[in-house]
C-alpha cells in the first residue's frame, strides 16, 4: 500500500512543473480576462453615457439594463474557456504520455518500473489515480477560482450596474461549465464516473499496443472503438427507457467496461508486456 | 602495502587454467624468497581482489596448493606456506629443472657441444650479476 | 540456479533465439557470448520477464518466472534506466523505497568506491559514472542472481578497470552472475563458464578451466574456431 503511494506521488512528481502552468495560465487567464472585460465595459458604459447624456448609473442601468457577470465573461469567452480547453487537451494528451515516456523518455524507466518486486498492477492504479487527481485538482480549482471571480466582478463592477448570480446559476447555464462541474452529486459522479472508465479503456489500449505492438494498435483502437459504442447506446434508446433507466444501463455498461480493461490490462501487465 | 606486493597478480594468459598460474606464481613467489616459508596467505576473497580473479579460482588454486602440500591450514587458523623443508626444496627443483628444460629445448636445436654451453652460460650468468649488482649499488 | 529450457523468441517473422538451453549455477560466472544482434539482450530480457518468450520455459530456482523473482534476480540493463530529472541520491532513494533487499551500507560504499556524487543528475553523468551508477543499482540489491548486458560497453579503460574489479571482491561472490559481452579478451580469466550463441542458438556451453586444461584453448580460441571456421 505503501508503495502505491510512493508511486502515485512520483507519479504527481513528474508532472507538477506542467500542471501548475496549467493551474497558473487558468487563474491568471480567467483573472486578467475578468478584469480586461469588467475595465472595457465600464469604459463603454462611459462613452454611452457622455454621447446620451445620462448623469448616473442608475439611469443607465434603466435604459439599458445591467449586466451580469455571464455577459461580462462572455465579452472575453476564450480568456474564459481557452485555459479550460488547453488543460483538458493536455490532460488527454497525458493520458497516453504518463504510459509512453517510461518507454520513450531518455533512459527508458520502463524496465525499472517492471522489475519492481511485487504486482505491476500497481502501476496502472498508480497512474490511473494520477491521472484522476490532475483532473479533480483542476477541477477543485475551477470551483475555487469563480467565486473568487464573481468576488471581484461585485468588487469591480459599479452596483448599479452589475447583476447578482450565483456560481451554481452560473455554471448551470453554462454549455461548458454544466458539463464539466455539474452542480449536483449524481451528475457529477455520471460524468467524471464515465471519465474514469473512459481512461481505463484507454489504458487497457496502451497496454494492448505495449504487448504487441502493430497488431495491438489495431486491437486498441477495435477495443476503444467497441467500448465507444456499447458506452453510448443507451442514449439512443431514449424513446424506449427513461432517462434514470438510460443513465442507470449507462453505469452497469461502464462498470463492465471498467472490469474488462482491468482484467485486460493486469494480465497484459504480468505476461505479455515488453519493454 | 608490502602484503599486495607480494601476492600481485602477474599477466595471466588465456590458455593455461588460471587457477595453476595462480599456483606457479606462488611457487616462485616461494622459490625467489619473495614468500617465506609459515608466511600467512590471504583469503581466497583477498588473494581474488589483489590478483584480480575470481575468488572461485583463488578456491580452486589453495585447493591445489594444499593437494601439493604448499599450504597448510591447521584447524581454524589462516593458512600458511609450508615450513616443511623437502617440499620447499622440491619446488625450487621443480622449477629450475622447468627453466633448464625450458632452455635445452630451445638450445638444442642450434647444436652446441654441452662443454661450449657450460662455459657460455657461466660467463653470462657472471656478467648479468655484476651488471644487477652495478645497477643496484 | 537458473534454467533456460528451450527458450524460442520471435519478434514478428524473425526468429531470434531457437531452443535456447543451459544454466547459470549459483557461486559461478557465466558468461553470454555471441556477435551483435545475435539475441543475447533479447535473452536477458527475457528471463527478467521484461519480455514473453514463445516458447520453452525460464525457471529460477525450480519456479518459473513471475512477480516475485525481483527480490532473487536483479538486472543491469546496458543503459541506465533512471529518468533523467533525478539525482543520483534520488535512484538510490528509489530504490530503497521500492526493495526491501537493498543494502543501504553496500551502496553507500559502492557510491565512494566508483566516486559518484549523489547530487549529481541523470542527464549530466558521463557515459563511465552512469554505467557505473547502474551497476551499482544492480549490485546493492542483495540478490541470489545478478544479471548484466554488456557491462564494459562503450566506457573508458579506467572505469572498465573499477567494473572489473568488482568481480574480483565479494560483492559478487556468491551470486550467480550471467553477463553478456562481446569483449571477452579483458574478462576471460574471470568468468567461469561460456555460452556461445551464434544466430540465435547455443553452439557452445563449457567451463573454461575445463578447456583450458584439457585442449589448451583459451575462450577466444574457441570463439575462433566457431564464428570462424
Amino acid at each position: 500500500m505503501i508503495r502505491y503511494i510512493k508511486l502515485v506521488l512520483m507519479e504527481l512528481h513528474r508532472f507538477w512543473k506542467i500542471y501548475a502552468a496549467l493551474a497558473a495560465i487558468t487563474v491568471i487567464s480567467q483573472t486578467a480576462g475578468l478584469w480586461m472585460s469588467i475595465r472595457s465595459h465600464i469604459k463603454r458604459v462611459h462613452w454611452e453615457m457622455e454621447l446620451t447624456s445620462i448623469g448616473t448609473y442608475a439611469e443607465f442601468a434603466k435604459t439599458y439594463g445591467r449586466t451580469s457577470f455571464r455577459s461580462i465573461v462572455s465579452f472575453n469567452e476564450l480568456f474564459f474557456m481557452g485555459p479550460v480547453m488547453i488543460c483538458i487537451a493536455v490532460l488527454l494528451i497525458y493520458v497516453f504520455l504518463i504510459w509512453y515516456r517510461d518507454w520513450y523518455g531518455k533512459n527508458a524507466f520502463v524496465y525499472r518500473l517492471l522489475m519492481l518486486p511485487a504486482s505491476r498492477f500497481r502501476l496502472f492504479w498508480a497512474k490511473l489515480t494520477a491521472i484522476m487527481l490532475f483532473v479533480l485538482g483542476l477541477v477543485a480549482l475551477q470551483i475555487v477560482l469563480l467565486p473568487l471571480l464573481m468576488a471581484m466582478y461585485r468588487q469591480m463592477m459599479p452596483a448599479e450596474l452589475s447583476l447578482a448570480e450565483s456560481v451554481f446559476s452560473y455554471v448551470r447555464h453554462h454549455i461548458v461549465f454544466q458539463i464539466l462541474l455539474p452542480p449536483h452529486a449524481a451528475d457529477f459522479f455520471l460524468y467524471y464516473g464515465l471519465g474514469f472508465v473512459a481512461v481505463t479503456v484507454v489504458f487497457a489500449a496502451i497496454l494492448m499496443e505495449r504487448a504487441w505492438r502493430l497488431k495491438g494498435l489495431i486491437a486498441g483502437i477495435l477495443y476503444v472503438s467497441a467500448a465507444t459504442l456499447v458506452m453510448t447506446f443507451p442514449l439512443s434508446l431514449d424513446y424506449v427507457l427513461y432517462p434514470h433507466e438510460i443513465w442507470g444501463l449507462m453505469g452497469g455498461i461502464g462498470l463492465v467496461l471498467f472490469l474488462a480493461s482491468v482484467w485486460i490490462s493486469r494480465t497484459l501487465l504480468a505476461k505479455k508486456i515488453t519493454v | 602495502m608490502t602484503e599486495r606486493d607480494d601476492f600481485a597478480a602477474p599477466a595471466f594468459n588465456h590458455r593455461d587454467p588460471v587457477y595453476l598460474q595462480v599456483v606457479r606464481h606462488f611457487k616462485i613467489g616461494i622459490a625467489t624468497g619473495r614468500l617465506s616459508a609459515g608466511q600467512t596467505v590471504p583469503s581466497r576473497r583477498e588473494l581474488a581482489a589483489m590478483m584480480k580473479i575470481n575468488p572461485n579460482t583463488a578456491q580452486r588454486a589453495y585447493r591445489e596448493m594444499e593437494d601439493q602440500g604448499l599450504i597448510v591450514t591447521e584447524g581454524n587458523a589462516p593458512s600458511r606456506i609450508t615450513t616443511d623443508e623437502k617440499v620447499l626444496g622440491a619446488i625450487r627443483e621443480e622449477l629450475i629443472t622447468e627453466a633448464i628444460d625450458n632452455f635445452i629445448d630451445s638450445v638444442r636445436q642450434i647444436g652446441v657441444p654441452i662443454n661450449e654451453l657450460l662455459e657460455k652460460i657461466r660467463s653470462r650468468y657472471e656478467s648479468k650479476t655484476a651488471e644487477d649488482k652495478g645497477a643496484s649499488s | 540456479m537458473i534454467e533456460i529450457d528451450r527458450v524460442t523468441k520471435k519478434f514478428g517473422r524473425k526468429t531470434v533465439l531457437k531452443d535456447v538451453t543451459f544454466t547459470v549455477e549459483k557461486g559461478r560466472i557465466t558468461c553470454l557470448i555471441g556477435l551483435n544482434g545475435a539475441g543475447k539482450s533479447t535473452l536477458l530480457k527475457a528471463i527478467m520477464g521484461l519480455m514473453p518468450v514463445s516458447r520453452g520455459q525460464i525457471r529460477i530456482d525450480g519456479q518459473p518466472v513471475s512477480e516475485h523473482l525481483y527480490e532473487k534476480v536483479a538486472f543491469v540493463p546496458d543503459t541506465l534506466t533512471m529518468p533523467p530529472f533525478m539525482t543520483v541520491e534520488n535512484c538510490l532513494r528509489f530504490m530503497r523505497d521500492f526493495y526491501d533487499n537493498w543494502n543501504e551500507e553496500r551502496a553507500a560504499y559502492l557510491l565512494s568506491f566508483f566516486k559518484l556524487q549523489p547530487a549529481d543528475r541523470i542527464s549530466s553523468l558521463s557515459k563511465g559514472n552512469a554505467a557505473k551508477l547502474n551497476l551499482l543499482l544492480g549490485l546493492a540489491l542483495d540478490t541470489d542472481y545478478l544479471l548484466m548486458d554488456e557491462p564494459f560497453s562503450g566506457i573508458d579503460m579506467f572505469s572498465r578497470e573499477q567494473i572489473a574489479s568488482v568481480f574480483t571482491s565479494e560483492l559478487i561472490e556468491d551470486r550467480g552472475v550471467l553477463l553478456t559481452t562481446h569483449e571477452i579478451d579483458e574478462i576471460e580469466h574471470l568468468i567461469d563458464k561460456a555460452v556461445l550463441l551464434d544466430q540465435g542458438r547455443v553452439i557452445r556451453e563449457f567451463w573454461c578451466e575445463e578447456i583450458r586444461e584439457k585442449e589448451g584453448k583459451s575462450v577466444m580460441d574457441v570463439m575462433r574456431e566457431v564464428y570462424h571456421p
